[in-house]
């Protein structure tokens, strides 16, 4: 849960959430085109979270599209540590 | 105390003549020098008469000086934990010259490193990124979810500042000379850490950069930014008690967050262009995707020494060759 983390620990987490390994883990192809549009696709989501971690001292503060991403984000980090 | 090669000089900025040093070079570099041309101690002329300097490495004897005034010769490897010894009580010849014990301003610190610095043409020049590229060498480049987790550092970015000389430790100094630069225009600001080792680390270990929103690197709250002087403090004491003030040199090449973003974008376009054209392979393009996904290892790449966050009132250091270091323990 994020929702019980102090600002400096949800600032903490969300500095490892925005560079999860969801933004560059991409489907296994040769399509060059493919590879690009996702990239792409993971470029725009990602403008779209920090814009909204720019401004939120918590997880709840997010709105519900960047909370999305951020949940997806977060499930694709590597575990434990 | 017997020295069996000393130099002997009028003053320290003679000695520093007499080992075709520039005037600019600190008591620091003076000492590496003298120690690499074998010579087991220094003498010169001071305020307090004729001082004398043991080099460590060339004598056996009782070493009588601050052990902060002692660069090691090798920065502890990443399974070492970089310790300290206590500083002395009674302040030697290099705190009076640094001014360390007295609140003496130190007007000699340099604006630009001492060492000279890599400049990439392109971040695929970078030996870091090529042997990475290649396989050669191997890095972890995402973190695990529990925030207390081991695997923290960016090992990457730590061979890329290695690579230009940007992991060089920072200059030491004091209150009065931390203040005397932040009317010279370097650029003040608090770092909060939660043990001391941390600190010291920064100050005399090998790099660690660790993870945040707007990069990976040394994050410090700014003392000229949103936060004001007072406020930057407490901000930067939120993440941990012990605080250590730094100064940015007005020499640092830095860049404002929304910049570096645009700055990406168009870079990671041309990328997307040479995939297209296969002038690069696609799991080169794979790679340099996930090297410059971290805002902290694609600054670097471009030769900047900071990220600026005005509008939170950080800065993200990237080149600790550029920075000032004044330790508070317990204050905050």
């Amino acid at each position: 849960m994020t929702t019980k983390l102090t600002p400096a620990e949800f600032s903490r987490e969300a500095g490892r959430v925005i560079h999860s390994p969801y933004w560059t883990t991409r489907p296994k192809t040769d399509d060059v085109e493919v590879v690009i549009a996702f990239r792409q696709q993971r470029e725009r989501e990602m403008a779209t979270l920090k814009a909204a971690l720019n401004t939120a001292a918590s997880y709840d503060d997010l709105p519900p599209a960047a909370k999305a991403i951020y949940n997806k984000a977060k499930a694709a980090m590597p575990k434990g540590g | 105390m017997k020295f069996k090669n000393l130099l002997t000089a009028d003053n320290w900025a003679v000695a520093k003549q007499k080992l075709g040093l520039p005037m600019t070079t600190d008591m620091r570099g003076l000492i590496a020098k003298a120690r690499e041309r074998g010579y087991d101690g220094l003498s010169f002329k001071t305020n307090h008469g004729q001082e004398y300097i043991a080099l460590p490495g060339h004598t056996s004897e009782p070493i009588p000086h601050p052990p902060e005034q002692q660069q090691p010769s090798q920065t502890p490897s990443p399974t070492e934990t970089p310790t300290l010894s206590a500083p002395s009580k009674k302040p030697g010849l290099l705190s009076r010259l640094l001014g360390n014990a007295h609140g003496k301003i130190d007007t000699n610190v340099p604006v630009e490193p001492t060492t000279p610095q890599k400049q990439f043409e392109s971040p695929l020049h970078s030996d870091a990124v090529k042997d990475f590229l290649s396989g050669k060498a191997k890095h972890t480049l995402h973190q695990g979810t529990n925030s207390s987790s081991k695997v923290g550092d960016d090992t990457l970015l730590s061979a890329i500042q290695k690579e230009t000389n940007r992991d060089a430790l920072p200059q030491y100094v004091n209150d009065a000379t931390m203040n005397h630069l932040a009317k010279r225009g370097w650029r003040v600001g608090y770092r909060g850490v939660t043990d001391p080792k941390h600190a010291e680390q920064f100050a005399k270990g090998r790099i660690y950069n660790g993870s945040g929103l707007y990069g990976n690197g040394t994050y410090i709250t700014s003392a000229g930014g949103k936060f004001g002087h007072s406020g930057a403090k407490r901000e930067a004491s939120t993440y941990g008690k012990e605080i250590m003030t730094l100064a940015l040199s007005p020499k640092a090449k830095i860049i404002e967050t929304g910049e570096l973003t645009k700055l990406k974008t168009k870079f990671l376009k041309e990328l997307d262009q040479n995939l297209r054209n296969r002038k690069i392979s696609l799991n080169d393009y794979d790679r340099m995707v996930e090297v410059c996904a971290n805002d902290g290892r694609f600054a670097a790449l471009h030769n900047f020494d900071a990220i600026d966050v005005p509008h939170r009132g950080y800065m993200v250091v990237l080149n600790r060759a550029m920075v000032a270091l004044q330790h508070e323990e317990g204050k905050s």
